[in-house]
């Protein structure tokens, strides 16, 4: 290192509290518009890498964006929801396979996922360890649920109740763990998997309990008339699924009006994509088929709009930063005029105090230019959890 | 060593290389003839204003005379470029301010060092870093601060810290020795000191030592008292 920049080095050094102060401004400076690029442009990439991945989408009249995000990164809340005769027409027109999602329930802060086994070959998910789903009641976690909830296969979680407020409520369904997935860096790694039908039984539209036309449950009836037999409160209902429970579950009312929030289609090719959509450009029956790249795409122009709003803003605030940098910078100079002074006088030139000032400069520069490139590099490993964070709630 | 033939000089208001200090303007000096030997040790006096410290600059080469001719060893300085008379100044001449003037940012012996690293670049570079650091720390053991070769001239008393300075000027072993009142911020023990170092350490180096004070005590320790005002037809404002 040259005299001049280990003098410019060993001031920059001494002046800690300084220097650290104009190398986080212009760090800042450099890494927030350069940080909300990388943002959006990251987090589009992901919501689109879903979207493209997701052909159609079929749920209830109103917001597709609601739907979307609904359905592919399982927001929970209050879904929409259509009836299950809606899927059995989709399959009945033989255009593509039909994925149904009910995605109402959460198992503490994880959502729960009812769906059929067609949902994990769709999205290419991977069992990490057990098994897959074999009977009602079971479950299967993706892999940040279960390191989340601490379980693995084999072990049980509870689903949670809508609202601790409501005490007419359905029981919590306890479910077993039939195996857990491997990560898949998606909204899928934080979602409890179960069967449609458990999806249901949760919801309070199917249960078990003892069997009333036997003699021991005497005390639960209320009464019997004909084939009717009334069942008091004290009718022992089951809260877990097991094998020897399994045949005493059973569903009331119509199946075909059970509730999905949204079915996944997968035509097979172009032609019966376009037949699909075609049968849902009326919302006449309180539907709608989405094309989920569109629905966010159309979501991302505005994204983008912002964004560069925001980095509008952002290169002012820098301009500001900049001109308030360059006055602090010259009221120093100003400060250090004896210092110079003394270095003329000793033998300096003014290149060599130029120099000197400027190398100040330049590690400050360059030091600020390593920093927010490493925040930007940092920031974009982890750019798809901070996306997630904002979906998944 | 040095010889002054028929030195004008005069500080102008404006953007020259002698533009004046705050109530400098139009200030001039005048010297006839003025020869100092080498390894002589004088005491330069004079009331304020008489031009002490324009000598020391022009002997220094950080001003430059309007007419007449400054000599040092033979060289006529004026006929060195910029880059010459900067080098000059780092390798042979040595100088110690009142004010001491170190650099708060650096240790004791990067202030030692300072010469060096302005000097680093030049052709004439010198010394490596390890021999100059070995050249400071004998100063610093000498004028006893060896152990406070880290610290900061902050940490120092005013004594020690016109020590640091004598080791800085002394630290390429300059022929010339310039010294523009460096006792007049000390206390009496810390004036003899540093004069009493002065002495011993131009002695040692056989260096020519030019010391403006207006101590009366200090001057017998020098071979010559000087008064500026019997080499000098100036320091009357022009």
């Amino acid at each position: 290192m040259s005299g001049a920049w280990y003098l410019g080095w060993r001031y920059l050094a001494f002046h800690k509290l300084k220097s650290t102060i104009l190398i986080a401004s212009i760090t800042l400076m450099l890494f927030l518009p350069a940080a909300t690029r990388v943002l959006v442009s990251d987090s589009a990439a992901a919501l689109t890498a879903r979207a493209d991945h997701t052909p159609l989408l079929l749920g209830a009249a109103g917001s597709p964006l609601e739907l979307v995000l609904n359905s592919l990164y399982f927001r929970t809340g209050q879904p929409s929801v259509i009836g299950n005769e809606a899927l059995a027409r989709m399959q009945a027109t033989g255009l593509g396979e039909f994925i149904p999602l009910n995605t109402r329930f959460h198992s503490r802060t994880n959502p729960i996922v009812g769906t059929n086994l067609k949902y994990f070959s769709f999205r290419g998910l991977k069992l990490a360890q057990g098994r897959q789903l074999g009977m009602l009641g079971e479950c299967v976690l993706g892999a940040g649920a279960a390191a989340r909830q601490g379980v693995a296969s084999g072990d049980y979680v509870v689903s949670s109740p809508e609202t601790v407020f409501d005490i007419a409520g359905v029981y919590p369904l306890k479910m077993k763990v039939a195996g857990v997935l491997e990560p898949s860096g998606s909204a899928d790694d934080d979602a409890v998997f179960v069967d449609i039908r458990t999806a249901w039984v949760i919801q309070g539209l199917g249960h078990g309990h003892q069997d009333l036309a036997r003699p021991e449950a005497g005390a639960g009836v209320l009464s019997r008339k004909d084939a009717v037999i009334t069942a008091n409160a004290s009718v022992n209902q089951y809260a877990e699924i097991t094998a020897d429970n399994m045949a005493e579950f059973h569903f009331h009312g119509d199946t075909s009006e059970f509730p999905l929030t949204s079915v996944i289609a997968v035509p097979p090719d172009d032609k019966s994509a376009i037949l699909l959509r075609g049968r849902y450009v009326s919302n006449d029956e309180g539907l709608q088929l989405v094309v989920p790249s569109t629905v966010l795409n159309d979501l991302l122009d505005t994204v983008f709009t912002v964004q560069n709003y925001v980095i509008l803003g952002l290169a002012i605030l820098g301009l500001a930063t900049v001109a308030v940098i360059m006055l602090v910078f010259l009221l120093s100079q100003q400060l250090r005029k004896g210092e110079f002074h003394t270095l003329s006088r000793i033998g300096a030139s003014k290149t060599y105090i130029g120099l000197l000032v400027a190398s100040e400069l330049a590690f400050v520069f360059i030091g600020s230019l390593l920093l927010a490139t490493l925040l930007i590099f940092m920031m974009k490993q982890y750019a798809l959890q901070i996306l997630q964070s904002f979906l998944t709630f | 060593m040095i010889e002054f033939q028929d030195v004008s000089f005069r500080y102008q208001g404006g953007v020259t290389g002698n533009s004046s200090p705050p109530g400098f303007k139009g200030f001039a000096i005048h010297i006839q003839t003025l020869a100092v030997d080498r390894g002589e040790r004088i005491a330069l006096v004079g009331p304020s204003g008489s031009g002490k410290t324009t000598l020391l600059s022009l002997v220094a080469g950080i001003l430059r005379p309007e007419s007449g001719t400054v000599r040092i060893d033979g060289q006529e300085l004026s006929r060195l470029g910029d880059s010459a008379t900067r080098q000059f100044r780092i390798e042979r001449v040595g100088q110690v301010f009142q004010s001491f003037e170190l650099l708060d940012y650096l240790s004791i012996i990067e202030n030692v060092m300072l010469p060096w690293y302005l000097g680093r670049g030049s052709q004439k570079a010198g010394l490596h870093k390890v021999d100059t650091r070995r050249r400071a720390n004998e100063l610093l053991k000498e004028v006893g601060l060896a152990s406070r070769a880290n610290d900061r001239p902050g940490q120092l008393s005013q004594g020690e810290q016109q020590r640091v300075a004598v080791c800085r000027a002394m630290l390429n072993r300059p022929p010339l020795l310039l010294a523009d009142e460096p006792t007049g911020n000390l206390d009496q023990d810390n004036k003899k000191m540093v004069v009493d170092l002065l002495l011993q350490q131009a002695q040692q180096q056989d260096s020519t030592l030019l010391m403006v004070t207006h101590d009366q005590s200090l001057l017998g320790h020098f071979d010559t008292v000087l008064d500026i005002r019997t080499v000098s037809g100036g320091g009357v404002p022009a």
